[in-house]
């Protein structure tokens, strides 16, 4: 089953690739300049690290995956010819900070001042981030790797939505922003943390055989779960999650979301 | 696109048949019973409603032992199919997968293909319309092409417990193969790769304990000369002459009319 239309797939995969591109080409690049990571004991980290990132180097991402929109959808070029011709240096530094802070509410309000789309800027603004984010997480892996009772992604903060069940048959909850991955029980709320019996529900879904949804009883919050075993290849995180947006679906429709409150980033 | 086969290592296999469970239950394929024929092999080969068996060969070893040999036997999908080639309706054709697929909507039931076949795994099934007339459709294992195209591996491969069945790119599969060759060689002396180069290859490949024959399987599988020369040359060049036929045939009855006279296009002769 797959709600999403080819094009539209086909369209993310060169998103996906793009922005994988970008991530090699910071392969050589430090992007963390604070000098004891290991020191910070709170989740997420990226919020707390002193970071070296050029600005132009994020405008020139975003510059990228401007043109590739407008190849895809010529219907917003003349939105894109006007953020690109507001994105200056400083304007960039300010997008790659609000974006790490996932504060939707700026980009909305940029996308009404410039009379824009409101998803566009944040679209474009959070996909372009994400190479950087990606590389920082890599720097500080042996952060990570010591990170305990931590909801959510421990690197970026992004909420626990999706798992793969990998080929040892152990859950990874995995980042689709950051790529980290983090293993976890099978049975227990990645949001709140229960695994009391009888807590956790799975959602099977009739004809689909690599998917699930595990949904908690306490804190109402929901976790995508795809089974790569059954998988021909193992898709980019970003892929997955894109790929199984039905399961969004029935699980808020079933009432359930992703929790906000105490103890969640 | 890159290659993908399918690989059967029968040194890994324990026969716990879930490869013929997983395949019955995605293909959604009925039952088909056997008399007992003396033997713990649930069915003597595969057929229309089974496509895939696990074969049990008794074997002695080179100790006077005795050993059971396993092997997933279905349809290998072949790079050059005999099957493909019998089909005088073009029934059969290979997908972007390299799988051997039939279309059932073309397929008329003739059997060419279950005579053809060089590894006898595609047969006929008997179906009866809505009037009871009873009519014949060939089956055979897709490689689950229907999985394969969302995203997912054959129903045998991921059901398979023992690492037997692999699925996967072909390179990659090649290469594992061969490191896995020379292990076994200690324990199976006579152990070979069976990808028979008289068809081109095929999408599963088996990583065999001993020679082919002992499982049943063609020494060295050639496509039928007469079927190349079938459907590669006298069938284009009969359809080529078919057209020249029928230029002809116009052509003369154009000449013919136009060498009548006027008033015979107008009336025809008078004979009276």
């Amino acid at each position: 089953m797959n709600l999403v239309n080819k094009e539209y797939k086909q369209f993310e995969e060169k998103v996906q690739s793009l922005l994988e591109k970008c991530y090699q080409e910071l392969e050589n690049e430090r992007l963390v300049k604070t000098e004891e990571p290991e020191k910070i004991t709170q989740f997420p980290v990226i919020p707390q690290l002193s970071l070296a990132i050029d600005p132009d180097r994020y405008k020139n991402v975003l510059l990228q995956l401007f043109s590739l929109i407008k190849e895809q959808r010529n219907e917003l070029a003349g939105d894109l010819n006007k953020m690109e011709q507001t994105l200056t240096s400083d304007m960039a530094q300010r997008w790659f900070q609000e974006a790490v802070a996932v504060n939707e509410y700026y980009f909305v309000q940029y996308a009404k001042e410039h009379n824009l789309p409101e998803w566009l800027p944040f679209y474009a603004a959070e996909n372009g981030v994400r190479p950087f984010l990606r590389k920082i997480t890599t720097e500080i892996a042996s952060v990570l790797k010591k990170a305990e009772n931590h909801r959510g992604c421990p690197s970026c903060g992004e909420p626990a939505r999706l798992a793969v069940i990998n080929e040892k048959g152990k859950k990874e909850l995995v980042c689709p922003r950051c790529h980290w991955t983090w293993q976890d029980k099978k049975i227990k709320c990645a949001h709140c943390g229960t695994d009391k019996p009888g807590r956790i529900e799975v959602l099977k879904i009739e004809k689909e055989e690599k998917a699930e949804v595990h949904v908690c009883l306490d804190c109402k919050g929901y976790t995508k779960v795809i089974d790569t075993r059954s998988m021909l290849k193992r898709e980019s995180p970003g892929m997955m999650d894109i790929n199984t947006i039905h399961l969004d679906y029935i699980a808020q429709e079933n009432g359930y979301g992703i929790p906000e409150g105490d103890g969640l980033h | 696109m890159p290659e993908y086969i399918k690989f059967v290592d029968v040194t890994k296999c324990d026969g716990c048949r879930a490869c013929m469970v997983a395949c019955k239950n995605w293909n959604d394929l009925p039952v088909a019973t056997e008399e007992y024929s003396g033997s713990i092999q649930s069915h003597e080969k595969v057929n229309a409603y089974t496509w895939n068996v696990i074969t049990y060969t008794e074997h002695e070893t080179a100790d006077g032992g005795f050993e059971w040999l396993f092997r997933h036997q279905s349809c290998l999908h072949c790079v050059e199919a005999a099957c493909e080639k019998a089909c005088p309706e073009d029934a059969i054709s290979h997908t972007e997968f390299g799988s051997v697929v039939v279309d059932h909507d073309k397929c008329v039931g003739c059997g060419y293909c279950v005579q053809n076949c060089i590894f006898d795994v595609i047969e006929l099934a008997t179906y009866k319309d809505k009037n009871g007339k009873e009519y014949r459709k060939a089956q055979k294992c897709t490689l689950c092409t229907d999985r394969l195209e969302q995203g997912l591996l054959p129903a045998c491969v991921r059901a398979c417990h023992s690492g037997c069945l692999q699925y996967g790119k072909k390179e990659e599969i090649l290469a594992e193969a061969e490191k896995r060759l020379e292990k076994v060689k200690e324990r199976f002396p006579n152990a070979n790769i069976y990808n028979p180069p008289g068809i081109n290859g095929s999408a599963t490949v088996y990583l065999l304990a001993e020679k082919p024959s002992v499982y049943g399987l063609p020494e060295d599988p050639k496509l039928p000369a007469s079927l190349t020369l079938w459907k590669d040359y006298l069938r284009p060049a009969s359809k080529a002459l078919m057209g020249v036929t029928l230029t002809a045939v116009l052509g003369a009855v154009i000449a013919n009319a136009r060498n009548k006279g006027p008033e015979e296009q107008e009336g025809g002769q008078d004979n009276q």
